[in-house]
């Protein structure tokens, strides 16, 4: 009779060892999960911030064209101020309303700059210069890095929507504050502009 | 008594192994799902998929990145393929960079040039690693005056071999943005430098295979990566020689470098 209490508790202790490491290990690969998407998260923001550097070379270069469209420069500079000014923190991207103000200060400044580039086709002497091409060059490098980059923020934050909703991590994931994180949305072609009118 | 209780205790233990196992199972999720699908890694410096170049010129193109590789550690690869099923090229670059692993971990120094024959488009993407010394502002250059005015002839080797050189020449930091905008005639000064490295190279190969035959085995069997002597490799023309499966003759598979989107391209 003894025996088999000692037994028992030997089981108990067994599985409540057992259940605090699997506790322990999904704890931690959550955490895991989360730094990935939060580096993701900082690559999208240096993706953008690349963008929004180049802008102001952008602007000089083409003001030198001769009396190139004020109207256009004008756009592209407010875009760029507003959407520099929108900043999320690790913290902020839990919140879709956030993320959505932020991918839609970027998407029109995306739009500003494609509408810049529609409107230096007119322009046959800048388009040829050396210093406009380098610049389209680095345009088109940065919204590639910017697409790259969202595609795996994504990427990281459908692993960890999956992990923190998937059993056993349910269980704990509220209790620890593991919240859903809102990927991009596709953007309606606003954001492919850039990109679109290069190669022509 | 005592048997029982070992004998619950046995099947309570079983229990708690499958419900482990059943739990690891579900805690595993499809990770690898979505992503941009690429070619498979081909396992070797050039893959011609569209027919672009002949068996021959795609010897010396490999030779010399794998004369390259072998020196710098860093990557650089040439896939053609016959169109990119609507794909954006520069994406299906990247995505084919870091899913193939050019370059080597932590470095990223790898660099893939892919053509897309139907697409008539190009694109260099450059590593991690190399944005600083292959900035998307050279390799657009190098797009521009090298690959697309030879393309536009039909000449594929001259632009690819062309484009090579002066990427190993913006790599070791010669071949900068400040630079001269040299049209880098692909007929002269770029095939010098690619014969002296195609013939270092075979002296180098020569000098290896000499060392490991007096070697005999030992040590030398972990650094088999050749599958015999160049004469073998040359008479293969287009696979490799040696042992059977992924690396057996040509190099040890890619170092798992990453990419960001990084360089440029064109259309011709």
């Amino acid at each position: 009779m003894r025996s088999k209490g000692t037994i028992g508790l030997l089981v108990v202790l067994l599985l409540v060892a057992f259940g605090g490491c699997a506790g322990c290990g999904t704890y931690n690969s959550l955490i895991a999960e989360e730094e990935t998407v939060n580096e993701a998260w900082a690559n999208v923001e240096t993706a953008y911030q690349r963008r929004a550097d180049l802008i102001p070379n952008l602007v000089n270069t083409v003001k030198g064209a001769a009396n190139f469209e004020q109207e256009t420069l004008t756009s592209v500079t407010n875009a760029r101020a507003r959407a520099t000014s929108i900043n999320l923190s690790a913290e902020d991207l839990g919140d879709p309303a956030r993320l959505a103000q932020f991918q839609q200060a970027q998407t029109e400044l995306g739009g500003a700059l494609g509408r810049l580039l529609v409107v230096a086709e007119n322009y046959p002497q800048l388009r040829a210069t050396e210093a406009f091409r380098d610049l389209q060059v680095q345009l088109e490098g940065t919204e590639n890095r910017i697409n790259v980059a969202r595609t795996r923020y994504n990427e990281a934050v459908r692993v960890y929507n999956t992990k923190i909703r998937s059993f056993p991590a349910a269980l704990f994931a509220g209790i620890f504050g593991h919240s859903r994180r809102p990927p991009f949305e596709a953007d309606p072609g606003a954001e492919q502009a850039p990109t679109v009118d290069f190669s022509s | 008594m005592q048997r029982r209780i070992v004998h619950r205790l046995r099947i309570f233990l079983l229990g708690l192994a499958a419900v482990v196992l059943l739990v690891g199972g579900i805690a595993v999720p499809a990770a690898q799902a979505q992503r941009g699908e690429v070619i498979p890694p081909s396992g070797q410096w050039v893959t011609d998929q569209a027919g672009l170049l002949t068996p021959a010129e795609t010897q010396t193109l490999t030779q010399a990145l794998q004369f390259y590789a072998d020196s710098t550690s860093t990557q650089i690869v040439v896939v053609t393929v016959p169109d990119l099923g609507g794909a954006d090229i520069a994406t299906y670059a990247t995505e084919l960079g870091q899913q193939w692993g050019v370059g080597q971990r932590g470095k990223d120094n790898g660099v893939v040039i892919l053509v897309s024959r139907g697409d008539r488009q190009v694109f260099i993407a450059t590593g991690f690693g190399l944005e600083g010394a292959i900035p998307d502002v050279v390799a657009g250059r190098i797009v521009r005056e090298i690959i697309t005015p030879n393309f536009k002839q039909g000449r594929f080797y001259a632009g690819l071999a062309g484009a090579v050189d002066a990427l190993i020449l913006a790599a070791a930091g010669e071949f900068t943005a400040d630079g001269p905008p040299s049209p880098y005639a692909p007929k002269d000064k770029g095939k010098d430098v690619f014969g002296l490295l195609f013939i270092v190279f075979i002296i180098i190969l020569f000098v290896v295979s000499g060392v490991r035959n007096r070697g005999g085995g030992g040590g030398g069997r972990r650094y088999r990566r050749h599958g015999g002597p160049p004469v073998i490799i040359w008479g293969s023309g287009g696979g490799f020689g040696g042992g059977g499966g992924f690396g057996g003759g040509g190099f040890g598979g890619f170092g798992g470098g990453g990419f960001g989107g990084g360089g440029a391209g064109g259309s011709w």
